[in-house]
C-alpha cells in the first residue's frame, strides 16, 4: 500500500510547514517596546517638526533607529501614527511583550524584531516574569566581588586564551567580509553640562 | 651651622618634599624645581629618597604591562572559564583585533575571549586581554553592540586605566616599605610586591575603576567602533537594555556596582556622540554572522 505512507508523509510535511510559518509569524509579530522617561516630542523626521507631544510614562512600540532617534508608534487617539523621538528619552524593554499594542506596522524582520524574538524572553527571565528561555532564573546568580578577589590563577585557561589570537590579516579579512571599512573619526569631547538631554 | 641643625633642617625639607611628591601625579612630577629649593640641605640623601619614589611611580613598560595583564587574566579566568567553542572564540578575536587596528596600540598582543558566566560583564587586563561574558552577549541585538563593548574595554587597555589603578592600590599597600620600583620588583617576582600588585589588581575588578575612566572609555569606545566602520551607537543601545533591567538583578550586580549609573552613562555618551552620524548600520554586509555566533555562544536560537 504505497499511497498511505505517501499521504502520511505529505501530511507531516504540511504540518511542519504550517508550524514553521506560524512560528515565523509569531516571531515577526513581537516587537520591542519602550517607556518614555520624560515628556517628549514626536517628530516627523529626526530633528524635524513636532507632530505631537508624548507624556512621560507613555509606552511606545519601537520599529527602528537612526543615529540617536527611534522610530516609534505612538498610542492614543491616533494610534498607529509613526514618528521619531529621541533615544535618550526612551527606556527600551520597559514594556516588552505588552498586550494590546499595535504590531500592524512592525517590519517582518527588522533588527528590533529579531532582537525581540530572541531575547524578550531573556529580559522577562531577568525580571523574573518568564522562565521560557534556556536560562532558568532559579539558581543563577552573578559573580560576587569576593569571588573575584579570591579567584585562583588558571594557567590552562590562560594558555587556551593565548592560543586564540587573530592576526592582522585575519582581522582585515573579517572586516572585509562584513562590509566594514576603516573611517576617519575624531575624538569625542567631554560633554558640557548644558549638552545633556 | 652645626651638624645637628643641618640634619634637622634636611629632615624637615625632606618631609615637605616627600609630601609634595606623594601629592603629585607621576605625569606632573617636577623634581628639579623642588631640588632648587633645598640646595642647602643634604641633597644627596633627599635625591636618593626622591629617586626611589620616582621609580615607584614611573609608567610601567609594555613588557611589564603584558606580564601583569597575563597574571590578572589568569585570575579572572579562574572565576570565569573560556567558552569551549573555537568558532565563537575565533569570531570574537577577529572582531576584536579589527577594532584594535583602529587604536594607537595596534601591536599589543591582543587576546579576546568569550567567558562562561551568567554575570553581565566585560573585563580588560593590561597588555591586551579582553573578556566578555556569555550572559552579556545574550542581551545583544547585533554585532555593533558587541563591537561597542569590546571597544570600550580596548580603550581601557589603550589608556592604561587598569595599570594606573592597580599600581595606585599596590603603592598604597606598600607605602611603608617604599619599594624602589614596584613594576621591576613585580616582574622579578618579589613575593611581597607580587602579592600587593595582584591583590590590588583583583580589588580593582571587584570595586571598579575611577568613574571618569568609565565615561572616557564609553566615548573612546564609540570612536573606535566608528573608526572600524561600525554603527557607533551599539554600546549606547546595549546600555539602554541594561538600564531596563531590575536594579536588583543579581546577574547585573557586579556591573552596576563597578560602573557609573547606567542612565547617566547613556546621557553622557549620547551628548558626547551628537557629532557622530551617518549611515553606519548599513555598512554591515553580513548581520547573520552575529546571530550565528550569538546562538553558539548562548545556546539560544
Amino acid at each position: 500500500m504505497p499511497r498511505f505512507p505517501s499521504l502520511i508523509l505529505l501530511t507531516l510535511l504540511g504540518a511542519l510547514l504550517a508550524a514553521g510559518i506560524s512560528a515565523a509569524l509569531a516571531g515577526a509579530s513581537v516587537a520591542e517596546y519602550g517607556t518614555l522617561l520624560r515628556d517628549s516630542a514626536l517628530v516627523a523626521n529626526p530633528g524635524g517638526a513636532e507632530m505631537r507631544r508624548l507624556a512621560a510614562g507613555t509606552t511606545v512600540e519601537v520599529h527602528g533607529r537612526q543615529d540617536l532617534w527611534l522610530l516609534v508608534t505612538a498610542p492614543g487617539a491616533d494610534a498607529g501614527t509613526r514618528g521619531w523621538t529621541r533615544l535618550t528619552a526612551v527606556r527600551l524593554g520597559g514594556a516588552a511583550g505588552a498586550a494590546g499594542a499595535s504590531t500592524a506596522n512592525a517590519p517582518s524582520e527588522s533588527g528590533f524584531a529579531r532582537f525581540s524574538r530572541s531575547i524578550t524572553g531573556l529580559l522577562g527571565g531577568l525580571r523574573g516574569r518568564e522562565t521560557r528561555t534556556a536560562h532558568a532564573t532559579i539558581g543563577i546568580r552573578g559573580l560576587t566581588p569576593t569571588e573575584l578577589r579570591t579567584a585562583h590563577h588558571d594557567a590552562a585557561a590562560l594558555a587556551t586564551v593565548a592560543g586564540l589570537r587573530a592576526s592582522r590579516e585575519e582581522a582585515e579579512l573579517f572586516a572585509s567580509a562584513g562590509g566594514l571599512e576603516a573611517r576617519v573619526v575624531g575624538e569625542l569631547a567631554v560633554p558640557a553640562v548644558g549638552d545633556l538631554r | 651651622m652645626s651638624p645637628r641643625l643641618t640634619l634637622a633642617r634636611a629632615l624637615r625639607v625632606a618631609t615637605l618634599l616627600l609630601a609634595g611628591l606623594l601629592a603629585m601625579p607621576a605625569a606632573a612630577f617636577d623634581f628639579g624645581n623642588l631640588i632648587d629649593k633645598v640646595k642647602e640641605a643634604d641633597v644627596s640623601r633627599i635625591v636618593d629618597v626622591g629617586k626611589r619614589l620616582v621609580d615607584a611611580t614611573r609608567e610601567m613598560s609594555e613588557v611589564e604591562e603584558v606580564q601583569l595583564g597575563g597574571d590578572l587574566a589568569g585570575r579572572l579566568l579562574g572565576a570565569m572559564p573560556p567558552l569551549a567553542d573555537p568558532q565563537a572564540q575565533t569570531y570574537v578575536n577577529r572582531l576584536g583585533r579589527w577594532l584594535t587596528l583602529q587604536t594607537s596600540r595596534p601591536d599589543l598582543p591582543w587576546h579576546f575571549a568569550i567567558v562562561q558566566s551568567d554575570s553581565l560583564g566585560a573585563f580588560a587586563t593590561p597588555g591586551g586581554y579582553v573578556f566578555v561574558t556569555t550572559g552579556l552577549v545574550a542581551l545583544m541585538r547585533d554585532e555593533s553592540e558587541l563591537a561597542g563593548v569590546l571597544a570600550h574595554e580596548i580603550s581601557h587597555v589603550v589608556e592604561r586605566h587598569h595599570v594606573h589603578a592597580v599600581m595606585s592600590k599596590a603603592r598604597a599597600g606598600l607605602a611603608r616599605d617604599v619599594v624602589a620600583d614596584i613594576a621591576a620588583d613585580y616582574t622579578k617576582g618579589n613575593p611581597m610586591v607580587t602579592q600587593a600588585v595582584l591583590e590590588g589588581g583583583m580589588n580593582v575588578y571587584a570595586s571598579g575603576l575611577d568613574q571618569e575612566d568609565e565615561f572616557a572609555a564609553d566615548r573612546a569606545g564609540a570612536v573606535i567602533a566608528a573608526r572600524a566602520g561600525y554603527d557607533p551607537f551599539g554600546l549606547l543601545m546595549l546600555l539602554n537594555t541594561l538600564d531596563a533591567l531590575d536594579p536588583a538583578e543579581p546577574r547585573a550586580a557586579l556591573l552596576f556596582a563597578t560602573h557609573p549609573d547606567t542612565r547617566e552613562r547613556i546621557e553622557q555618551l549620547a551628548a558626547a556622540s551628537a557629532t557622530l552620524d551617518g549611515d553606519y548600520a548599513s555598512l554591515l554586509a553580513d548581520p547573520a554572522r552575529f546571530e550565528r555566533a550569538r546562538a553558539a555562544i548562548t545556546g539560544m536560537p
